[in-house]
């Protein structure tokens, strides 16, 4: 008796344990990391150890937030939290991409006519998309998923969280910025009007001045200024949201007067945030104008060096070193990934994007801001991504050394404070002890 | 900066400056002259890193390679003090220093000493390259000529090293067509090479006909006879076995090139002995419709090095871009190789891989990749860990001639990476 | 009385056309200043020109009676231009190749009823060499790292060059000289480099020969004909310098775009004289400003110049192109020798032009002032001795 007794428990007890640890328990909902050196890129006092720069600290993570963080001395790891051991590791925040195409699936330049406002891309979000998959094990958390470049005013980007699982969750704001194009790509089909920088330059003055007048009377009739109800536009109504501050708007420019038009013409002309992305052939020549003005974000890649243009001294200029010497303190760097490829950066080499930036010229701690707290701040994320504080969304990184290192991988990554992917062969997860048997694992 | 007066007379000067000490400086002496570098860590490649060493180098090779060596009274001294040392790096297929006709057969006829490449590949560290070109028209599997080359800047007579050294082969098992001319022509060259050796060890050789040697052939009794490698491009697994097929069946020499799913069949590949190339960064999809692995991985040279394979790395480009994406082509020779680590790799074997075993796949290792006593004089001076995002070339010497200073060029030398 | 009619009109035309024929004519010009190129300037000084060639030239010399005397005072004189490769007034050049066509003559292809001519007159330019194959225009290598630029051209042994006058009704009229030099258009590799040696090889071995494919050969292998080598960069040079090395006695002119500087330690070794166009171009990759032919001057380069376009418009701008070498640093006699008498010398027809000097062919302009200087006019040009061209 006593023997199938025992027996039971044991059978119950292993029915508990396996209960427990059964696949579809929710993951824990708090974390402690105990990190070997923390990243924080807190605004204001990125590198500065003791502040910025946590050497031996901890972070703790609750129901997808950071809670709180600091020095391992004065972190106290409540009960019931689960241990992430990354003494050995470097925790920064996940990376923040500002400007890329994948994520969202289904041709993403519509070309019929040369402005497309009433086009967002957030209708498209592709959870299933490689980049999205690829992108984790890069340690890039946040993207700004773009409409293309094929025509003057392609549509509104949406911002996204590389977390698949739930793909309602992963919208972090359906609109993201309002993209533009200033030369270049659109140049390519000859139409009507738009095929040349003039006519793109009217086109784009045209329906700014729209927007711009149909913000300000919806504006004055909210504040009871006007009585009459301002019509209704569809197409222009998306654009008030750039009007009004609540997003940025990215323009594709090239060279020194393509950028020099964005920072007028968006900046200067219609009081909006701008940020100039790409910026080749020679943009970095107008980098003080663009350094000179809050609203003006600039933004760099695929192409991060100039040989030939615009300088013609037969040199390797790195753009983000050549921004960072006109005084740009706010530049953030892209992968402008497409597809999977290795020919030009894929989404999970935004960090080599960094390094290679910092390569020509770029200090370390602005590469590093330039993918995560900068990014942030252009796209107008910075309450939510982009730092480690408390407060902020828990999407970390986690590796043994610098983003900008490449002969060690991403370990781990988190969204949301859920751990989105742990690199094979790695577990920094201390598990929890379930039974007292156990051995603790 | 004064750029206006002084870069109009400054290029000038150092141009009539450089005319006449060309002038003084007659071969004779400059051979008679020992260098020594020192002060460094020299990354030896096949003996281990030797901290704060020297190296002494006359007549264009490594004399003494040390850490307490002597260094004679004369010789001019490169101090290197804090700087890694390595051998020149040897890129396994590159585009450089070909004058770039389509109908090139012979490569030493055509190579270029003043290629705008070439600069970009001293400034990169790359010392030797192995390059191709002559794609034949057709369904010709034999695909062009190979040489080994060195870059070295302005003189022809040093630029060639060995000619002919792979043998291209362009089969795939797409290619149904190309792929059964290849073996018809290698058995019937067998057939050929069985009949010589017949009438060769014959007793009665006034009876015996000695065989004529069949036309078009000699390509692939080279293959056979195994003094080169055949080169294919073996992307997926499937190409992999059938190309290790053909060594089976042949005993030929073989390097797989672009070789993304080597790691699914490191074992096989092991057993033959073959050579591989690979892209550590290469993306390749995972193939849906086909159960097992499949696709591109990281560890892919990692897997490689646990199997026993021997191989080599290039970046995703071979040729060398001035344009603005940056760290893909052949002027971050390295950063592919710290890739391969980040997938697991050891940084011997990453080492190894832009150097010694490189050198060793298109058969020059006897000469370079390695600082080693009686080896060609081929040696880069870099600023910091050649793995480290923020490192540059300093100098590069081909044949114990310096060819590039960063201080001295208009490349890099405005970057000074002060950490 | 109608016969002696149709006679005496019969002499007054006769009599008329040899007055009208240049050889018969005595002419001497006086002018202000008489650059003879070779021999310095002559002030004040008198030219005297019989049977279109120079008979003498000085201060003091003396006037025959006979002489038609043509006074310009305030007039400099200067030798006629020689541009030593060009391809104007000729067909679109046959490509393709390698092949080895020594009995192709460019005299075959002249066509001489063409306004070209009398422009390129009217710039200076007295004697020509036309070029078989390419027009002349050479690929460079940009900043890119790649070539761009010219067609590609027949190569190998393209023909035989000829040295013409921009003037006559017929080709004969045209012509000074009609193998004038042997041409190579080279490219460096194996196909090229083989066509060229076996074609040399087996000339080699003849001392002479009546067969038109080789004469022109064996010719240039005796150094009888200079050759003429069109190379696209000079990395090619160096694989055509190693390959013609057994052929010791050629007379090789390298025809040539900017890069040559790079090789130029190799040029003043084998003594290969150089034509080069005449511009400041910019250094690799750069906007620094580099003058290539002070470059190869100073290293010890025998060089001649050629306009930048082969064409009408290159010829009329021509001289303010070099006096831009000048300014920039050519030395001024170098460049005045690198338009007259170094092209000549490099074409072997330096015996009877390229210079001011007796014995030579009166080949001269007459300009308002020095030819380098800004302004500078062409008045007249004279070709053995009759004006073939006034300024209106």
């Amino acid at each position: 008796m006593k023997h199938v007794c025992s027996i039971a428990v044991i059978i119950l007890a292993a029915l508990t344990v396996s209960s427990s640890i059964a696949k579809d328990e929710p993951a824990p909902a708090k974390y402690a990391i105990k990190a070997g050196k923390i990243l924080t890129m807190a605004p204001g006092r990125e590198f500065v150890v003791g502040k910025g720069v946590i050497n031996h600290g901890i972070i703790l993570l609750s129901y997808g937030k950071i809670e709180a963080l600091g020095p391992s001395s004065s972190i106290q790891i409540p009960k019931g939290y689960t241990v992430i051991e990354a003494s050995d590791r470097w925790v920064t925040p996940g990376i923040v991409e500002a400007h890329t195409h994948i994520g969202a699936e289904g041709g993403f330049n519509d070309m019929v006519t040369p402005i497309n406002p009433e086009l967002k891309i957030a209708d498209s979000v592709d959870p299933e998309d490689i980049g999205v998959e690829k992108g984790v094990t890069g340690g890039v958390t946040t993207i700004n998923a773009m409409p293309g470049s094929g025509t003057n005013l392609a549509g509104f980007s949406v911002i996204i969280k590389l977390d698949p699982s739930d793909p309602e969750k992963m919208i972090l704001r359906e609109y993201g910025a309002m993209k533009m194009t200033q030369a270049f790509n659109p140049e390519r089909r000859a139409g009507d009007l738009g095929a040349t920088r003039m006519g793109m330059s009217w086109i784009l003055r045209q329906i700014l001045k729209q927007a711009k007048e149909y913000t300000e009377a919806w504006r004055a009739y909210e504040r009871g200024e006007r009585k009459e109800k301002p019509k209704y536009k569809l197409e222009l109504e998306k654009m008030r949201k750039a009007f009004n501050g609540e997003i940025p708007t990215i323009v594709h420019t090239y060279s020194g007067w393509g950028v020099m038009q964005s920072i007028r013409m968006f900046n200067d002309e219609n009081n909006l945030k701008v940020v100039p992305t790409h910026t080749a052939y020679g943009g970095y020549v107008v980098g003080q104008e663009a350094a000179k003005r809050n609203g003006v974000f600039v933004n760099i890649g695929p192409e991060l060096r100039e040989f030939s243009q615009p300088a013609f001294d037969g040199r390797f200029h790195g753009m983000g070193a050549e921004y960072q010497k006109a005084g740009v303190k706010n530049l953030s760097i892209n992968t402008d990934a497409v597809d999977w490829s290795a020919w030009i950066a894929p989404q999970e080499e935004l960090s080599f994007q960094a390094s290679m930036s910092a390569h020509f010229g770029l200090d370390d701690r602005d590469a590093l801001k330039g993918i995560t707290i900068n990014s942030a701040r252009a796209l107008g994320i910075d309450d939510r991504v982009g730092s480690l504080e408390v407060g902020k969304d828990a999407d970390i990184a986690i590796k043994k050394g610098s983003l900008l290192d490449h002969t060690a991988p991403v370990d781990l990554v988190l969204i949301n404070g859920k751990i989105i992917y742990q690199r094979k062969g790695v577990n920094l997860v201390v598990q929890k002890k379930v039974n007292p048997r156990e051995k603790e694992s | 900066m004064g750029k206006k007066h002084i870069h109009h007379v400054v290029p000038m000067l150092l141009f009539a400056l450089a005319i006449s000490v060309m002038f003084v400086t007659s071969p004779l002496s400059a051979a008679e002259e020992v260098t020594a570098i020192r002060g460094g860590d020299l990354y030896t490649i096949t003996g281990g890193i030797i901290k704060n060493g020297t190296i002494l180098i006359k007549d264009g090779k490594i004399s003494d390679i040390g850490q307490n060596i002597e260094i004679p009274e004369k010789a001019k001294v490169i101090d290197a003090s804090g700087k890694v040392i390595m051998p020149g790096l040897v890129a396994v297929n590159a585009e450089v220093g070909v004058i770039g006709y389509p109908d090139i057969t012979k490569i030493s006829d055509s190579l270029d000493p003043f290629e705008f490449s070439i600069s970009l590949a001293l400034a990169s560290g790359i010392t030797t390259a192995m390059v191709s070109a002559g794609r034949p028209p057709g369904d010709n599997p034999i695909g062009g000529t190979t040489a080994v080359i060195k870059t070295f800047y302005g003189d022809l007579d040093q630029m060639l090293v060995k000619e002919s050294v792979v043998q291209p082969v362009l089969i795939s098992n797409r290619d149904w067509l190309r792929k059964t001319t290849f073996k018809q022509n290698l058995r019937k060259a067998q057939s050929y090479l069985r009949k010589l050796t017949e009438y060769q060890q014959a007793e009665d050789k006034k009876n015996a006909e000695e065989p004529k040697k069949p036309g078009g052939l000699d390509e692939y009794i080279r293959l056979l006879q195994r003094e080169v490698p055949a080169a294919l491009v073996a992307s997926t697994a499937d190409d992999i076995l059938a190309a290790l097929e053909l060594v089976d069946e042949f005993g030929i020499r073989m390097i797989l090139a672009d070789a993304v799913e080597a790691w699914i069949v490191a074992e096989e590949i092991a057993k033959r002995d073959v050579r591989v190339v690979i892209n550590p960064r290469q993306k390749q999809r995972p193939n849906e419709d086909i159960s097992g692995p499949s696709g591109s991985n990281l560890e892919n040279a990692a897997i490689l090095k646990k199997a026993g394979v021997k191989f080599a790395i290039i970046p995703p480009s071979t040729s060398f871009e001035t344009w603005g994406v940056v760290g893909r082509d052949m002027m971050a020779l390295p950063m592919e190789a710290a890739f391969a680590v980040s997938g697991g790799l050891d940084e011997q074997t990453a080492l190894e891989a832009i150097t010694i075993t490189a050198a060793e796949i298109i058969g020059v290792a006897d000469r370079v990749g390695s600082l080693q006593v009686g080896k060609d004089a081929d040696i880069i001076i870099l600023d910091g860990h050649p793995f480290h995002h923020k490192t540059f070339v300093e100098s590069t010497l081909i044949n114990g001639k310096v060819l590039y200073e960063k201080a001295k060029s208009l490349y890099f030398s405005h970057i000074t990476n002060d950490e | 009385m109608r016969n002696i009619c149709h006679y005496i009109l019969l002499c007054i035309l006769t009599g008329g056309l040899s007055v009208g024929a240049a050889a018969e004519e005595i002419i001497a010009i006086k002018a202000d200043r008489i650059d003879t190129v070779t021999s310095g300037v002559i002030e004040n000084g008198i030219i005297v020109i019989a049977d279109g060639k120079i008979k003498a030239i000085g201060n003091d010399v003396e006037i025959p009676e006979a002489a038609e005397v043509i006074e310009v005072p305030d007039k400099t004189i200067f030798p006629g231009l020689v541009n030593p490769s060009s391809r104007i007034g000729l067909s679109q050049p046959a490509t393709g190749g390698p092949g080895s066509n020594p009995h192709y003559r460019v005299v075959d292809e002249l066509y001489p009823h063409q306004d070209q001519y009398k422009r390129i007159l009217g710039a200076g330019f007295t004697t020509i060499g036309l070029l078989p194959g390419d027009k002349g225009t050479v690929r460079y290598i940009s900043g890119y790292g790649y070539l761009f630029g010219g067609r590609s051209p027949s190569t190998g042994i393209t023909g035989q060059g000829a040295i013409v006058r921009p003037t006559g009704r017929n080709p004969e009229e045209m012509i000074v000289a009609e193998s004038g030099f042997v041409m190579i258009h080279f490219q460096a590799n194996d196909k090229v480099k083989n066509v060229i040696k076996s074609a040399l090889d087996s000339a080699k071995s003849k001392t002479s020969s009546t067969d038109p494919k080789d004469q022109p050969l064996v010719n240039a292998l005796q150094g009888k004909v200079p050759t003429f080598v069109m190379c696209n960069s000079p990395g090619e040079m160096l694989h055509l310098v190693k390959l013609l090395e057994p052929y010791d006695k050629m007379k090789l002119v390298l025809v040539a775009g900017t890069e040559t500087y790079r090789i130029a330690n190799e040029l003043v070794k084998k003594k290969i004289p150089v034509i080069i166009t005449a511009k400041i171009d910019f250094e690799e990759s750069t906007l620094t400003r580099i003058n290539v032919p002070r470059m190869l001057a100073e290293a010890g380069i025998k060089i001649a110049l050629r306009p930048e376009s082969d064409n009408v418009g290159g010829c009329e701008d021509f001289l303010r192109k070099i006096a831009e070498l000048v300014k920039s640093g050519l030395d001024r006699q170098v460049a005045k020798k690198a338009i007259t008498i170094n092209p000549a010398e490099m074409m072997a027809v330096d015996y009877r032009l390229g210079s001011l000097d007796v014995g030579k062919d009166a080949n001269l302009l007459i300009l308002s002032g020095d030819p380098l200087d800004v302004g500078t006019k062409i008045d007249k040009v004279m070709i053995e001795g009759k004006i073939v061209h006034e300024a209106p």
